[in-house]
């Protein structure tokens, strides 16, 4: 088990006249190599929850624990948990500050104290990782980059100090379809390829069910629901509806099919799968007379 | 109406290096229209908006608001307040400490008496139903309060046309929903005109007219239902098409009598009822 | 981290209390004079008076005493040292001697009355900001220094930039604490190293944050250009101050008792 967490609590302003309580109760555990979505609501407490998993807020009352190791005991240090798990910002762009690339990226290895040929090669391989080629961007400024390409440099600059667990709070945020398949697709080439643990945080729907294994769905400080997304999109369309969260157009379709008394699998993912489940159900009824085509 | 003729925008970057953001774009935009031009980054769509109320002017061709040539220097502010709009990031709009204050904002810049401007305050509250925040800090708001406010500000001016820069760029889905709705409202009820800037096709879906624009030039127009099924064309552009009229249009290619033309998930729904 | 979130020196706590609804003029001319008269009184009972308007005032206010201390707690530390400062620095006669260092009788007391008047005007400024909306307060600004107008005063460029920053500063904070995080998530390192180091360890968080109030100035300059925005000329306003007699009564109250006390202690 890589995370775990137990009966976490917190809150914000704590005795405070504008005290508010962000997570309530929540236990959970996460696995090496996972690739979760993280999804709710602006405001669910998902922001504030993936901060405890490397120690930036300590839980008002329960238990962080990174690879069995208790991160808010004292004496553990930090630094150590932060590059294990390392924590992706909204916008991370507006996190840049230094004159080239390279130095952005290399960032993180420098504050480890390794020798210039490790952080070379860790500045290498980050930028690679996020499809950018070293020649031509190392040298450059960060602030001469497109918005994507700016996004891509942060995360490379998180990469380079080689994390075990990746959390991204939403990063496809104000990018355009583009750039957003482009992210998308990095990190699930990250996680594919290099084993590292992907949580996808974000309010929309269409954008992670399609690539992650688990989704978790968070409500007012609680995660209400936890499973593989087909199951939740099969199962609990309704719960997810209650809290606002809507579905794909897809699944929707399939829902209200089902509503109408229409036999059909609702735990569609993609336009690929709603294709394949309408023309399965299309033969199977004594319709075929309708295809125009045979 | 909103007049565009042959409207070309330069700009440099460095001395010699010159982008033609815009290039020849002719489009007439008529009272009550509610029209969205989409597009990806660097289309030239945020420059659009930005001359139809004399933010930019054009390097070449005219723009006419109400049959005000945006070149002429004394109907500036006149056309700033036929043309209200809205940017994309909600937090760097707003100017006031209180909703109340910043929607007054504009009506104090063109002047208007303190008896008339409390009665536009209290009716653009109304109208993007946000009363009850009236004396909140605009900080404390949700994304999506916060560009509702952000729009009642313009319509505060009692302008006639509103000019939306991805709006809801920034968002989430319930904001978004916030936000279209007000829009919808607005159009339908108030009958004011919307230009309506965006990346997502489901949102411009809601429109009457879609204007795709790519390296500052129109590559499409038309009705969205006939814009959208021009699947081919839109993925060149690097846009994304509504699952829903991707479904359609790959069913209907399998042969199932479905319209390729197919945007809301309803009709797919009534479509699909005569098979499953 | 801590320190971003506790900020409530000059934060605005709505009530229906007289001194709420004192024309904001009024409470900062008020203010003004206590103020000078602060530094013009040389006896404790001047201060004693000082310091019973001031909590008469915040009884009034109908604001729990706690928020106004809590203003104070920033200021705390500046009042203890400029007590102890005077405590050893000043010579005369001596009451007790530690070490090298000597405490004296005029110390004691220059030491008390300095800390005095501190506190005294950190409570003053608290009623003032905690009793007036920023609104209200840069309005009233607004309208006072208008009366300098014909000497150049910009009266309403001040006021704008006000209420901008007092806009933007939650935002600010909001964003500061946002790329500390992100840059500790990073591997910066905020709290270890000497003083050099320290001050070095900021540019992560500062470059950043003047590339976003850069950015962020763009885009409200052009959404406020986009609202006929141009300038203080012609301009009407919202909100429209009146002064009532209770407002006069309470100035000429103060007044009185201000210059009373300045005059006699």
């Amino acid at each position: 088990m890589f995370i775990c967490l137990e009966n976490v609590n917190f809150t914000y302003n704590l005795h405070m006249p504008f005290e508010t309580k962000a997570l309530k109760d929540i236990s959970l555990n996460i696995n090496e190599g996972e690739f979760i979505g993280l999804i709710g609501h602006t405001g669910c407490g998902k922001t504030t929850l993936i901060q405890h998993f490397n120690g930036l807020l300590e839980p008002t009352s329960g238990k962080v624990y990174v690879e069995g190791l208790d991160i808010n005991e004292r004496g553990v240090n930090l630094r150590l948990i932060r590059q294990k798990v390392g924590l992706v910002f909204q916008y991370p762009e507006n996190q840049l500050f230094e004159e080239t690339i390279f130095q952005e990226v290399a960032f993180g290895p420098k504050k480890l104290s390794l020798s210039e040929d490790k952080i070379e090669k860790r500045v290498r391989e980050a930028l690679k990782m996020v499809d950018l080629d070293y020649n031509l961007y190392a040298e450059r400024s960060p602030f001469s980059l497109s918005g994507g390409e700016m996004r891509r440099v942060a995360l490379a600059s998180i990469l380079s100090i080689r994390p075990k667990m990746l959390v991204l709070d939403e990063p496809t945020a104000n990018l355009d379809p583009q750039g957003r398949n482009k992210i998308l697709s990095e990190m699930k080439a990250i996680h594919d390829n290099f084993g590292i643990t992907v949580i996808l945080v974000s309010h929309n729907m269409e954008i992670i069910a399609e690539i992650v294994d688990r989704l978790l769905v968070m409500h007012r400080g609680e995660i209400i629901l936890d499973g593989p997304p087909r199951e939740i999109f099969e199962k609990y369309a309704d719960d997810l509806i209650k809290v606002g969260l809507g579905l794909p157009q897809v699944t929707r379709c399939m829902h209200e099919l089902r509503a109408k008394g229409k036999e059909i699998y609702t735990g569609v993912l993609t336009v690929e799968d709603a294709e394949k489940e309408i023309l399965d159900r299309v033969r199977k009824s004594n319709k075929q007379l309708k295809i125009k085509k045979g | 109406m909103i007049k565009i003729k042959n409207l070309g925008y330069i700009y440099h970057l460095h001395k010699k290096n010159q982008v033609k953001a815009l290039d020849n774009i002719s489009l007439e935009i008529k009272r009550g229209d509610f029209v969205s031009i989409i597009g990806s980054n660097g289309s030239g769509k945020s420059t659009l908006a930005k001359h139809l109320n004399c933010l930019l002017l054009p390097t070449s061709g005219n723009i006419w608001v109400n049959g005000m040539n945006t070149k002429d220097k004394d109907k500036v502010w006149a056309i700033r307040q036929k043309v209200g709009m809205v940017f994309q990031n909600p937090d760097n709009q707003l100017v006031a400490t209180t909703v109340e204050d910043d929607i007054a904002f504009g009506l104090e810049n063109i002047g208007v008496s303190e008896r008339v401007m409390k009665e536009r305050v209290h009716w653009a509250l109304q109208v993007v139903e946000m009363e009850e925040y009236k004396n909140s800090e605009p900080h404390l708001l949700s994304g999506g309060q916060k560009q509702k406010v952000a729009i009642a500000g313009a319509i505060a001016m009692h302008s006639s046309y509103l000019v939306l820069d991805e709006p809801t760029a920034m968002l989430d889905p319930h904001g978004r929903r916030e936000v279209m709705d007000t829009i919808k409202k607005l159009n339908k009820e108030e009958n004011i005109t919307i230009i309506y800037i965006t990346h997502l096709m489901e949102e411009a879906a809601e429109s009457n007219r879609v204007v795709v624009l790519d390296k500052g030039k129109i590559a499409l127009m038309g009705r969205p239902e006939k814009v959208f099924t021009q699947v081919e064309t839109l993925k060149k552009l690097k846009l994304d098409i509504p699952q829903i009229t991707e479904l359609a249009l790959r069913l209907n290619q399998k042969g199932l009598d479905i319209s390729p033309h197919t945007l809301k998930v309803e009709e797919m729904v009534d479509h699909l009822c005569l098979y499953v | 981290m801590k320190i971003l979130r506790n900020i409530s020196f000059g934060q605005y706590i709505p009530r229906e209390s007289l001194i709420h609804n004192l024309d904001p003029r009024i409470k900062i001319l008020s203010c003004l004079a206590i103020i000078i008269s602060l530094f013009l009184i040389t006896e404790f009972l001047g201060y004693l008076i000082l310091g019973t308007i001031i909590m008469i005032g915040i009884i009034i206010s109908q604001v729990h005493p706690k928020f106004v201390f809590r203003g104070l707690r920033p200021i705390l530390f500046i009042i203890i040292f400029t007590l102890i400062i005077h405590l050893f620095m000043t010579e005369g006669e001596i009451l007790y001697r530690l070490g090298f260092l000597k405490i004296t009788k005029e110390g004691l007391i220059r030491g008390l009355f300095i800390s005095c008047r501190l506190f005294i005007l950190i409570l003053t400024t608290s009623l003032l900001t905690l009793s007036t909306s920023p609104i209200s307060l840069t309005d009233g600004i607004e309208r006072l220094l208008s009366f300098f107008k014909f000497i150049g005063m910009p009266a309403h460029e001040i006021a704008m930039m006000m209420t901008i920053a007092l806009r933007f500063i939650p935002t600010l904070l909001e964003e500061t604490e946002k790329i500390m995080k992100a840059q500790i998530s990073r591997g910066a390192d905020f709290e270890s190293g000497n003083i050099f180091n320290r001050t070095k360890n900021l540019i992560p968080i500062l470059i950043p944050l003047f590339v976003s109030a850069f950015r962020r100035a763009d885009e409200l300059a052009i959404a406020m250009e986009a609202k006929c925005y141009r300038g203080g000329e012609g301009r009407t306003h919202f909100r429209q101050l009146k002064i009532r007699m209770v407002d006069i009564l309470t100035f000429v109250l103060i007044g009185v008792i201000t210059v009373m006390a300045s005059v006699m202690f």
